[in-house]
């Protein structure tokens, strides 16, 4: 059965918000992409997207730089080692998550309904 | 959410964006008529001309990508696998080339090993998509055909080219057209001042 005091299992708030996750896990598997791609591949708006930067740069977890490429500003982020490792301990322990919801059986509550077609083999 | 999904974006964005294989296409093409020394390609000027044209295109394909999609650094990993694929792809042309020139197949070596190359290099890094299945299966039943016997080295070789060409800029048109399904239209995002105040 899942211990809630499994502190292993305890999920990062800040990287969980599924806008952040998103973010994260899209520089996982690069150096670094831009303001423009991030947009394009998270799906978030403008203004999203740039508050939630601006909370995982100051979590440290992303390096922000700006600069100019021809004339037009150009924002590049990547993952710091920090942000990089904690994106990768995240999706792990989701698995895990995921791999022990399928194991645990959760207990009968005897007000609920009894399923059709029987009993319902487990444990509690 | 996705977890695979969001970490072949990058990937799937490189090799998404078709518009860079039209001029690529169209150099084959025209290396092939140009071996061939069909009409105004006979010069051999106009080919280089054509190289020059087809170098401005892309750099401008390649703004316009920048400017609406973004850009993208790959990981040290993923650009020291781009050079060995790009080495092996040559290599495996190279033989389908050579093949060509010095065995007498009834077959045209240079279009199967670019239909082999070309669906190796979708399917290993982003998968195969309908339409790379379509076109590249079509350049290897043409390559494939029992006609290419009697034609000669230098006729099947570029007009192996030709297939070539013809192949790497249907892909490529497909492949833009994935791209827009995956990541939106030009026009759905206003790129502007990307900073957007972080």
């Amino acid at each position: 059965m899942l211990e809630s005091s499994d502190e292993d299992l305890v999920l990062d708030r800040l990287i969980h918000e599924p806008g952040r996750l998103a973010i994260m896990t899209v520089l996982s598997s690069v150096a670094a992409a831009d303001f423009v791609f991030l947009q394009r591949a998270t799906r978030l708006t403008k203004g999203n997207l740039s508050s939630h930067l601006a909370k995982l740069e100051e979590a440290g977890l992303v390096e922000i730089e700006k600069k100019f490429v021809g004339k037009r500003p150009n924002t590049n982020v990547g993952l710091t080692p920090a942000g990089r490792e904690r994106v990768a301990r995240h999706w792990d322990q989701l698995e895990r998550l995921r791999a022990l919801s399928r194991t645990v059986v959760l207990p009968q509550d005897p007000a609920s309904p009894r399923p059709l077609g029987g009993e319902v083999s487990g444990t509690a | 959410m996705e977890r695979a999904h969001l970490e072949s974006a990058a990937a799937t964005y490189s090799y998404l964006r078709g518009l860079l294989s039209i001029p690529v296409g169209v150099l084959f093409i025209l290396a092939g008529l140009s071996n061939l020394e069909w009409g105004p390609l006979r010069q051999v000027w106009v080919f280089g001309a054509a190289v020059l044209a087809a170098g401005v295109a892309y750099l401008l394909i390649t703004r316009y990508y920048t400017h609406h999609y973004g850009r993208v650094t790959p990981s040290t990993r993923a650009q020291v696998k781009a050079v060995i694929a790009t080495i092996v792809c040559a290599l495996v042309v190279t033989g389908g080339l050579q093949a060509d020139w010095s065995l007498d197949l009834p077959v045209n070596g240079t279009a199967i090993a670019f239909a082999l190359v070309m669906a190796a290099n979708y399917a290993i890094p982003v998968g195969l998509r309908a339409h790379h299945m379509v076109i590249c299966g079509a350049l290897l039943v043409a390559g494939l055909l029992p006609l290419w016997g009697d034609v000669g080295p230098d006729y099947k070789i570029n007009v192996g080219l030709m297939l070539m060409g013809v192949a790497t800029i249907a892909a490529g048109i497909f492949d833009h057209g994935a791209l827009k399904r995956t990541f939106g239209a030009p026009k759905d995002l206003n790129p502007g001042n990307s900073n957007a105040g972080i």
